[in-house]
């Protein structure tokens, strides 16, 4: 019977030690907040709330660029009547970043600041470029200047929980056309409280459609990684390898002196749009000026040639000018028949021997506009 | 964060209101706070209700008949032997014979790359290309579609790595789209 009582007492107490630390075991995140159902809740009662959010901005990229961060991501995009992944995200701000596609493709993207690697299973071929991560180092200086100068706008807009992770909402937006209407889309960040990391990023469209959005399932901010996952994957038998390189320039006439036509640019452009990156690459056997329109958010990337290998894409003959646009990749309207979801457009047409080709994420009435302007 | 795909997993049940009451209220909780599944189940209440509102099609008189006559005149057509069976039968011909197809064979193999070429150089000679009428393929149109849409192609993935490098954009998503779905070939004969 002592023996008995022993045991109870013993096992309370192991019970109650047991309690005890799964209380304590609460995140410091959440310490003293009660956690609520996840949803968008009003606009904090900041001070300022355009300083809060360019504030909160200024500290999302300080984390993208010196955090490491693991985890499991999704994305929804209404692209092509409407795709979604997953992918498992490691990102070091010394080493480099790894995207593997879990679903469905299998894709796998590794980036070390020096080049990137894509390796795409149903095209069997591993691309290599340069790297994605050192021009987005480049950009986040152009984007700061922009917010703080006022020609891109931020506000808070509300707070919610991604992963587990208590967020605040801050939308961006580009500058208004005349008239106060925005043709292009913005863009919303969940920003963790804690780390200033981005766990959900949202683009809208300008009819208030969401467009797309990756959000974090599950993060880890004190991750550890192999030397392996940043290293370039190694090359499937039966891929074939594909090595891009590209030629940049300051400037559209600096790039002038490489080829033999002369080069046009767009007359018109969204506002808040300027030219980002001037290059020249091979593609398809043929030399390529490749000119970057972008507001940070949003872009456009035109593409010029007079290859003789490139066979006319859909053209009049010679001084003819016609033009096919549309989705690519090709596939269903996306529900509610709204053509802007239909993902990147593609503006193609010749123009006196000189192909062109026009990509970019934008309203199909912004792109014809940019296209018809190139001269 | 609830996660979206099991809540989009169950929306079909939610839109056609068979799913339990508590599950039920969770997924429409999620829905006033997600534009992306919210937007998902106005669309997919939008098709019930439109496909609720299409007038009922019937089958014309005999359909069943004709079908069931349809499917036994496809059982009794020959099959169509494999490629092993056909070489195999060739190898089983008359030795005088074989060399002849052998020759024919050849030459037609020769041919081709002349043919190529004859295609090719009216395609791309002169200022002037003919234009083609929609839906006319040619060999030297559905050689050109290729070319193209693998040259398109790569300036799509070329756009996407300048995309990706937005600071304020979304990498994964460009990814994701700039994956090939389609193909211009469809756009060239439009």
């Amino acid at each position: 019977m002592r023996r008995n009582n022993t045991y109870r007492i013993h096992g309370a107490a192991i019970a109650a030690l047991f309690l005890a630390g799964s209380l304590a075991a609460e995140p410091a995140a959440h310490a003293g907040q009660r956690f609520a159902p996840p949803r968008v809740r009003p606009g904090r009662r900041a001070a300022d709330p355009e300083a809060e959010a360019r504030r909160l901005l200024q500290r999302m990229f300080q984390a993208e660029t010196s955090l490491a961060v693991a985890g499991r991501e999704a994305t929804f995009s209404i692209t092509g009547g409407g795709r979604q992944s997953e992918q498992i995200v490691k990102r070091d701000p010394k080493r480099g970043l790894r995207l593997e596609f879990v679903g469905p493709t299998g894709d796998l993207l590794v980036d070390d600041f020096h080049r990137s690697w894509f390796l795409s299973q149903g095209g069997r071929r591993l691309i290599e470029r340069e790297s994605r991560l050192a021009e987005l180092r480049k950009g986040i200086r152009d984007v700061t200047r922009q917010i703080k100068e006022g020609v891109m706008s931020a506000r808070v807009v509300g707070e919610d929980v991604v992963a587990g992770r208590p967020c605040v909402i801050v939308l961006v937006s580009p500058p208004p056309a005349e008239g106060g209407a925005r043709p292009v889309p913005v863009r919303r960040f969940w920003i963790d409280h804690e780390t200033g990391l981005r766990l959900k990023t949202e683009e809208i469209g300008p009819s208030g459609r969401v467009l797309s959005s990756t959000y974090f399932l599950q993060v880890d901010v004190h991750p550890r990684f192999d030397d392996a996952d940043f290293a370039p994957p190694p090359l499937p038998s039966g891929f074939v390898k594909e090595r891009s390189e590209r030629q940049t320039f300051s400037s559209v006439e600096a790039a002038q002196k490489m080829v033999r036509f002369s080069l046009r640019r767009p007359g018109y452009l969204p506002p808040g749009f300027g030219l980002r990156h001037v290059a020249v690459v091979r593609l398809k056997g043929n030399r390529v000026v490749v000119q970057r329109y972008a507001n940070g958010m949003s872009g456009v990337t035109l593409f010029q040639t007079d290859g003789a290998n490139l066979p006319a894409l859909g053209d009049h003959g010679e001084g003819g000018r016609r033009r096919r646009g549309g989705p690519f990749p090709g596939g269903p309207p996306s529900p509610g028949g709204d053509d802007f979801g239909r993902g990147p457009r593609i503006q193609t047409w010749r123009d006196h021997g000189i192909s062109f080709v026009l990509i970019g994420n934008l309203p199909d009435d912004q792109m014809k506009r940019i296209a018809d302007s190139v001269r | 964060m609830l996660d979206c795909k099991k809540i989009q997993a169950n929306l079909g049940e939610y839109v056609d209101g068979a799913l339990p009451s508590d599950e039920a209220w969770r997924v429409k909780m999620h829905l006033s706070s997600c534009a992306v599944c919210d937007q998902a189940a106005r669309e997919l209440s939008g098709t019930v209700a439109l496909l609720q509102s299409l007038p009922r099609q019937d089958t014309p008189a005999g359909f069943e008949q004709a079908l069931a006559r349809r499917l036994a005149d496809v059982a009794l057509q020959p099959r169509r032997s494999s490629l092993s069976e056909r070489i195999g039968n060739w190898w089983t011909l008359p030795r005088r014979v074989r060399p002849a197809t052998l020759a024919t064979a050849g030459a037609l193999a020769a041919l081709a790359p002349a043919a190529i070429l004859v295609f090719s150089s009216a395609n791309h000679g002169g200022a002037t290309s003919p234009v083609h009428s929609p839906g006319a393929r040619t060999p030297s149109l559905v050689r050109a579609s290729t070319a193209s849409s693998d040259f398109v192609q790569q300036c799509l993935d070329e756009h996407s790595t300048y995309a990706a490098a937005d600071p304020l954009g979304d990498q994964t998503a460009v990814i994701l789209a700039s994956l090939p779905g389609g193909g211009a070939t469809e756009r060239e004969d439009r």
